[in-house]
């Protein structure tokens, strides 16, 4: 290595761009946006895509520290809400209306979540089910033209992030079995076009999560499989551009006698995670380290009793820090369960939110990312 | 000069701006990057290391926060905390903390970057554009017809 020189002169000014760097990639995305109008090289800085990949791996890693546990929702018409849950706190700390993007006819359902982007489908009478992109935060969206193929309305749809070719990738696919098309599309947010792939899966798998869960910053289904009692976890690998199935302990296997297998797939401090069901138990799941099959530890097991089970048989979406798990109560949004004390309770205040129907809370941090790929 | 203690700590000794001498163990000193690279590479033996872009009151503060970070293996990660959030109150004001701040930038300390770039960030989330301008003396070089168009486009961000 080549010597250092001994002496060190650099130039001081008052603020250098180091150190406005440091300070902003710590800011919230609120915070940038105002301070675009600072000068032009705060403004240049916030739009740099290395600043905003910068700011967003900031915003990955601190999600899986955070204490609080952030989630998105649409009420019984469609509105957007977005609430956050702090540990000895009301449920809806922070509790906001998010504008939609624009108004059009149909319904706007969000489908996925991925690094602050979310993918809606737009639903309106005779017409093919189209989507858009959109991230709330710096209310930006792009429409995606509806897929060349035939209107499918019982398909599935989800986004992941392409590491290698620094893409999002909106997929649909078949959710029956007997599928005969054997294919899903994939749409690319960079090139803008819709591709079809292989899927020889497809014909196998029935799919009836209507929302993905991302974990990986990829999309997973539970798929049942034809001919089978066993259920099994399904991904869509963005960068490879297919289907694959992610290993389970042996213990989450169906018998469909004694054990139900998986239940519910989740997504907890970015660690997918997921709760199976045998006779009167409930255990939950995380895998510690993605694709890492030997890390997937069972955290709790949970005895159902007829008190309980109004929470524990729901969607677990958050593991707090005293250990208790929040669970995705349909009619109530939000329910913790004490697995130590072994108390349930609703931790959220409904107000002035028009529930009815299933309510499915979406793990959400705010990022910069342009869904319109400028960058 | 390497001066050696009783207890057989290697000191060096670092020169401020305006020509303060600090003595430190090399240790303390070593939990800065660039101090570290330049004892490695030998530029301490001919005397003291100078820090041409520090000066001694903030060369203090700095040499304060290492010393604490580095016998703090044996401590609790909370009374560290507590510390750290006392010396960041200390510093009393943006002006102290950016100096601390571009100090620990040049001399590259992680940890004493990482907690006084959250604390700005703490002080300035909910500020206007104008009070930053304010606070780091920046000066407003857009034409009124970008400043109006950037407004624009972020203006919800206002609300």
């Amino acid at each position: 290595m080549a010597k250092r020189p001994c002496k060190l002169v650099l130039p001081l000014e008052d603020l250098d761009a180091d150190t406005i760097r440091e300070i902003m990639v710590r800011l919230p995305v609120k915070s940038l946006l105002r301070f675009k109008c600072v000068s032009n090289e705060w403004n240049t800085l916030i739009r740099q895509p290395d600043f905003i990949a910068c700011h967003l791996n900031r915003a990955i890693s601190e999600s899986k520290e955070e204490k609080g546990h952030v989630f998105i929702f649409q009420d019984r018409i469609g509105k957007f809400y977005c609430i956050k849950y702090f540990e000895g706190s009301s449920a809806d700390e922070g509790r906001v209306v998010i504008r939609e993007p624009r108004w059009r006819p149909g319904f706007l359902r969000v489908r996925s979540c991925c690094d602050g982007l979310l993918l809606l489908t737009l639903q309106a009478p005779r017409r093919p089910t189209s989507a858009l992109v959109w991230n709330p935060a710096i209310s930006e969206f792009i429409d995606i033209p509806a897929p060349p193929s035939a209107h499918n309305p019982t398909a599935i749809w989800g986004m992941g992030y392409d590491a290698l070719g620094h893409d999002y990738k909106v997929v649909r696919a078949p959710s029956e079995y007997k599928d005969p098309s054997r294919q899903a599309e994939v749409f690319s947010l960079k090139t803008k076009v819709w591709k079809t792939i292989d899927y020889p899966g497809g014909c196998w798998y029935y799919i009836s999560m209507k929302k993905p869960v991302t974990a990986n910053r990829n999309p997973h289904w539970i798929a049942s499989i034809w001919g089978r009692d066993d259920r099994v976890v399904l991904c869509f690998d963005a960068s490879e551009e297919k289907f694959v199935e992610v290993c389970t302990p042996a213990e989450a296997k169906s018998d469909c006698v004694r054990n139900f297998g998986i239940i519910h797939i989740f997504s907890v401090k970015g660690c997918l995670g997921m709760s199976t069901c045998s006779k009167w138990k409930v255990s939950i799941w995380l895998m510690k380290e993605y694709g890492v099959h030997e890390s997937w530890e069972k955290l709790y097991t949970i005895q159902i009793q007829p008190w309980n089970r109004i929470y524990v048989l729901h969607r677990p979406v958050g593991i707090t820090e005293s250990g208790s798990v929040l669970f995705n109560h349909p009619e109530e949004v939000l329910g913790l369960y004490d697995v130590e004390g072994e108390f349930a309770r609703n931790t959220f205040d409904r107000g002035e939110i028009s529930l009815g129907g299933e309510v499915e809370l979406i793990p959400y941090f705010q990022s910069l990312v342009s869904p319109k790929f400028a960058n | 000069m390497s001066i050696t203690t009783e207890n057989n700590e290697k000191m060096i000794t670092l020169m401020s701006s305006d020509g303060e001498e600090f003595v430190v163990e090399e240790a303390v000193a070593a939990q800065s990057q660039t101090i570290k690279h330049l004892i490695e590479d030998g530029c301490s033996t001919e005397g003291s290391i100078p820090l041409p872009n520090v000066t001694g009151r903030v060369l203090s503060e700095v040499i304060q926060y290492c010393k604490k970070h580095s016998s703090s293996d044996d401590k609790e990660e909370k009374e560290l905390e507590a510390w750290d959030a006392e010396f960041v109150k200390a510093a009393d004001d943006h002006v102290a903390l950016t100096d601390l701040m571009m100090a620990a930038n040049f001399l590259d300390i992680k940890g004493l970057l990482d907690l006084v770039a959250q604390t700005l960030a703490n002080m300035i989330t909910g500020k206007s554009p104008e009070e930053v301008r304010r606070m780091w003396n920046i000066k407003n070089d857009f034409t009124p017809e970008e400043a109006e168009k950037v407004r624009k486009e972020n203006q919800w961000a206002f609300e």
